[in-house]
């Protein structure tokens, strides 16, 4: 029983860690668009495409 | 550098995306191109002084998508953001809470030894106190300011819930016992957080009312100054009686007198008709009006602020602020709710407070924390937000959530014609070949003919132009011509070398001969008709009011098959908004500024794709396809969320009463709580999914 006194802080303190990972990721804009990068993805170089269609 | 916001419509796929993007490596100056396909805004940076934000929209819309340029200062935007972002945050807080709280409040329910139990009730207060004070923060806030004005909302039952839950744990604790509800609210405050920004996050995408720019900004107009030159001024300095020169193809920038002996402008602005409207000297003109025949000279009768386009606009923005915006329903019933559930814990701590006070605060403590509305919390919030992303996909940009409710109490449909049932653009009807058949009617005059009409702006010119483009036709140069006039009430005239061409409203002549002639109009939109006969179905009076003649009004209405007593012609922009209050409960579907009062006016106002952004601004939903019927999908699906929203409440009263019961008697444990809160959570949830899923 006494390893839940250790264990349960270590976990919320894992637990606050990822929340600061959060909390840097959303300053930094992660969240604020998240329907358009799926498509910039797919986006191609137009150079790269005239080389493929020429293939 | 200068951050300038476009709303950009007909973006839907990866390719549009790229070409927007793309435009920095066309347009010089122009950085940092990024567009936001949910909210469908563009963001870029404009650098030196070539490029303004009018050259941008242009550009945007050489590519062939509509663009409205966006108001609001580069503040404003940042604040949103990080408003956006902090409610993240928030949400972040209570979900890293609940989770945790709700790990240890299982193990406590399983029976864990009463040490254990004691340490994780204090881990979990540690957890619960940051979702409680900072992620709930909002909700205390609204609520406050909701005890403030006298008016409980919503945010009351649900702050007072957490308080109440926070202090029973909180004191159950102090005394030494483990009956604590952090897992309950912290659950609740992630919930109704989530369900919230999500609402949010989608309405935010469809055009918060402040974000488009009036009408028109005019920076600068030519003026006669005392000594007999022309000179370029700011229109905020031209006084009354001065006169002024609009070049062909402008707006004219004030409300005066013609000076000129004849002219001729598109005044369907202010009435919606695109027929071409003769003037001549000491006629009044407006504002607005686009000048088309000849370079035109004004006298100003009245300052910029006092012309009638500002009356209307000004008349618009003070409408809106008019508008009640939540839903009815949820104000009524939660109004009431409240009260009933306050009265309730009053009556608890009144019944114990002889006997035991303490057991008394207790019960009424649990009372106010069960009945907590789930249903106003996130149930309506989360049935709405489907709503107005299913609305979006095929198409109508529902501004805000009272429409879908508004809509299923309309009484009368009021249509407007140019732009809206008809395509609001002269085109070619048809063509019969003219009086000289003999004539040769070469392609070469076909191409003299595409050459001479795309130098003018007239939308005779611009009609022909078009039906010339839709042709079967080789791509073959148009040719320029050696000269070519614009004469008001005659037409355009071309030279080709010997050759005279001549373009007016009946048809083409060469050298004096028809070489065939046309029947200029404004197309009717098959869907109109559809939208018409299913309204009548329904048995919805529609009305056809236009700031057009009489005769083509009349002919529009037949063909639409609209009751002649229902058509109103002629009709001003502040006609058409006393109509409007008349009224009271109606469906308007308009696009120009004309309309842009009636607009706001209306319980549920439409505007079509195209519209003008001073009635984008008025609408309350916006179609992106130019198809009527769409109203009619806008229809149904407002009934299913009435259905749903009917459904949750039910549920929810049915949960509440027996919750409250159970509370009352003081059978309320925090296992109880910790049951039936989810459960009905997930009622909630599964009957706003289900009702709206049955609809496509």
């Amino acid at each position: 029983v006494s390893i839940l006194f250790f264990l349960l802080p270590l976990a919320l303190l894992f637990a606050l860690g990822f929340l600061a990972a959060f909390a840097w990721a959303t300053r930094q804009g992660q969240f604020d668009d998240l329907d358009t990068p799926k498509y910039r993805i797919l986006m191609d170089d137009p150079l790269e495409h005239q080389n493929r269609q020429g293939d | 550098m200068e951050a300038v916001r476009l709303f950009v419509e007909g973006v839907h796929c990866q390719k549009c995306l790229g070409k927007l993007e793309a435009l920095p490596n066309h347009v010089s100056g122009l950085s940092h191109v990024r567009f936001d396909m949910s909210a469908k805004t563009l963001t870029a940076q404009i650098e030196g002084p070539d490029l303004t934000d009018l050259a941008l929209q242009e550009a945007v819309e050489q590519l062939g998508f509509k663009a409205h340029i966006l108001e609001g200062s580069d503040h404003a935007a940042r604040l949103r953001v990080e408003d956006d972002r902090r409610d993240l945050l928030r949400i972040g807080v209570a979900a890293v809470a609940s989770g945790n709280v709700m790990l240890m409040a299982i193990s406590t329910y399983a029976g864990a030894d009463a040490v254990v139990v004691n340490f994780m009730s204090w881990l979990s207060f540690c957890l619960a106190t940051p979702a409680a004070v900072f992620s709930a923060w909002p909700l205390h806030r609204a609520a406050w300011a909701d005890l403030k004005r006298g008016r409980p909302s919503v945010d009351l039952p649900i702050s007072a819930a957490v308080i109440a839950g926070f202090a029973l744990s909180l004191w159950s604790l102090l005394k030494g016992q483990t009956t604590v509800y952090f897992d309950s609210i912290t659950l609740l405050i992630l919930l109704v957080l989530s369900s919230r920004y999500l609402l949010k996050r989608i309405q935010r995408h469809f055009l918060s009312d402040s974000r488009f720019r009036s009408l028109f900004k005019i920076t600068a107009v030519e003026a006669l100054s005392p000594n007999g030159l022309w000179t370029t001024m700011d229109p905020r300095h031209v006084k009354v009686g001065a006169q002024v020169r609009v070049p062909v193809g402008q707006a004219i920038p004030f409300d005066g007198t013609l000076i000129s002996d004849i002219g001729e402008v598109d005044a369907s602005l202010l009435t919606g008709e695109v027929r071409p409207q003769p003037l001549r000297a000491h006629d009044p003109v407006f504002m607005g009006m686009k000048n088309l025949g000849r370079e035109l000279v004004i006298k100003v009768a009245q300052p910029l602020q006092a012309s009638r386009v500002h009356g209307i606009l000004a008349e618009v923005e003070k409408t809106l602020t008019q508008k009640p915006r939540s839903l009815q329903i949820l104000d009524q019933v939660g109004a009431g709710f409240v009260s009933l559930v306050f009265a309730g814990a009053a009556a608890v701590v009144i019944y114990f407070i002889g006997t035991a006070p303490l057991t008394g605060l207790e019960r009424a403590l649990a009372l106010v924390l069960v009945s907590c509305p789930c249903t106003f919390a996130f149930g309506v919030p989360l049935i709405l937000s489907l709503a107005m992303t299913k609305a979006a996909r095929f198409g109508a940009l529902v501004k805000h959530q009272s429409v879908f409710e508004k809509l299923l109490s309309i009484k009368d449909v009021i249509l407007d014609k140019t732009g809206t049932v008809t395509t609001g653009r002269y085109s070619v009807l048809s063509v019969t070949p003219g009086s000289a058949p003999d004539l040769d009617f070469s392609r070469r005059d076909l191409l003299r003919l595409k050459g001479l009409v795309t130098c003018s702006v007239h939308p005779v010119a611009r009609a022909v132009a078009r039906y010339i483009e839709n042709q079967e036709f080789d791509a073959a140069p148009a040719e320029v011509p050696d000269r070519f006039e614009e004469k008001p009430t005659v037409g355009l005239l071309g030279e080709f070398g010997a050759d005279t061409y001549l373009v007016n409203a009946e048809g083409v002549m060469k050298n004096g001969k028809t070489l065939f002639r046309y029947t200029l109009g404004d197309s009717l939109f098959p869907e109109a008709r559809q939208l018409v006969e299913e309204l009548r179905e329904q048995t919805l009076p529609v009305f056809l009011l236009s700031g057009d003649r009489g005769a083509r009004v009349s002919e529009v209405a037949a063909a639409l098959d609209v009751d002649p007593e229902n058509v109103f012609s002629a009709q001003t922009p502040e006609q058409k908004n006393e109509f409007l209050q008349r009224h009271p409960h109606s469906l308007m579907i308009g696009d120009g500024a004309n309309d842009s009062l009636a607009l706001a006016s209306s319980a549920v106002g439409v505007a079509v794709q195209g519209s003008l952004a001073s009635s984008l601004r008025a609408a309350d939903v916006y179609l992106l396809q130019p198809d009527l019927t769409l109203v009619l999908k806008l229809q149904k699906l407002a009934r299913a969320v009435q259905r749903a929203v009917r459904r949750n409440l039910t549920l929810a009263v049915a949960y509440n009463l027996m919750a409250a019961t159970l509370a009352i008697m003081g059978l309320i444990t925090p296992l109880w709580a910790a049951v039936l809160m989810p459960m009905s959570t997930l009622s909630q949830v599964a009957s706003g999914l289900f009702v709206l899923r049955g609809e496509s």
